[in-house]
């Protein structure tokens, strides 16, 4: 089963690489086991040469880091809809070279992308000032005057 | 200036451009201490304009997807008439910038028009 999944990714790998058509990469599932299925006595198999078994063998890795590779993104995107304090806890354990495997900033962007779009009504809110002095109702300021709102902590 | 959940806690997440500046707090564990740190970064930074402190269940950061930085514009209407990519990678002074001259002038204050350079 893991062979055939393999298999499978490996195809794809060769198609992408160029060497789909080296003659020792299966074609497809089905025209694999129409071959076996077909195959009688007088029937005589081609012996792979050494430099077509280690493309085989080549083809495998290649197919197996590219299934790693797909679970990795798949990971740090779930990561990033977490909340951000989960997120950040799952980032502390990854190194930086992370953002050099993973197409980090376009997935980044589309995983915060958010609700709110151009045009929506702002949401309303009411919090208290830094210096505790008063509270600053959103929709009071945002009556006499367009408001620019930077969102941001310290670290 | 919205003040918003910690980025970088030295307890979760910390980088090393934190420690280089010395910008080194854990997560606060209530409004209090966030509240402090929030006032080092306004006082360190220098920052002028207005600054609130975003409730410690987060309602507002979840209302504008604000973490980790993150940039609004809205209209004298109440609508969202800019909205920055989420940062670091997409927080840029200058489209916001761009768009404030977008808005009719009627819409905006002399402290909202960018200064010419």
């Amino acid at each position: 089963m893991v062979f055939r999944f393999l298999s499978s990714g490996a195809s794809l790998f060769a198609l992408l690489l160029g060497i789909a058509n080296s003659g020792y990469i299966p074609q497809s599932g089905s025209e694999r086991y129409r071959g076996e299925f077909m195959r009688t006595p007088s029937s005589i198999s081609p012996v792979p040469t050494k430099k077509a078994r280690w493309k085989k063998i080549a083809a495998g890795i290649l197919s197996a880091i590219f299934v790693l590779w797909i679970g990795l993104v798949a990971f740090i995107w779930r990561a990033m809809h977490k909340t951000p304090e989960d997120f950040a806890r799952v980032m502390s354990h990854m190194p930086w070279e992370i953002f050099l495997a993973v197409p980090f900033e376009t997935m980044w962007t589309r995983a915060r992308a958010g609700d709110l779009n151009i045009g929506d009504s702002a949401p309303d809110f009411s919090l208290l000032r830094l210096d505790k002095t008063a509270t600053i109702h959103f929709s009071e300021i945002n009556k006499t005057q367009p408001v620019v709102m930077v969102f941001g902590s310290y670290t | 200036m919205v003040y918003i959940t910690e980025a970088h806690p030295s307890d979760v997440w910390q980088m090393e451009s934190n420690v280089k500046e010395k910008v080194v707090f854990a997560t606060p564990k209530n409004e209090e201490e966030r509240a402090f740190i929030a006032g080092a970064c306004v006082r360190k930074l220098g920052i002028k304009f207005p600054a609130v402190l975003d409730e410690f269940g987060n309602s507002t950061e979840k209302a504008y997807t604000g973490w980790p930085d993150r940039i609004y514009l809205i209209d004298q209407n109440g609508h969202v008439a800019y909205k920055s990519r989420p940062g670091p990678f997409g927080f840029k002074a200058d489209e916001l910038g761009a768009n404030l001259a977008k808005l009719p002038k009627s819409h905006t204050s002399d402290k909202l028009q960018p200064k010419p350079e």
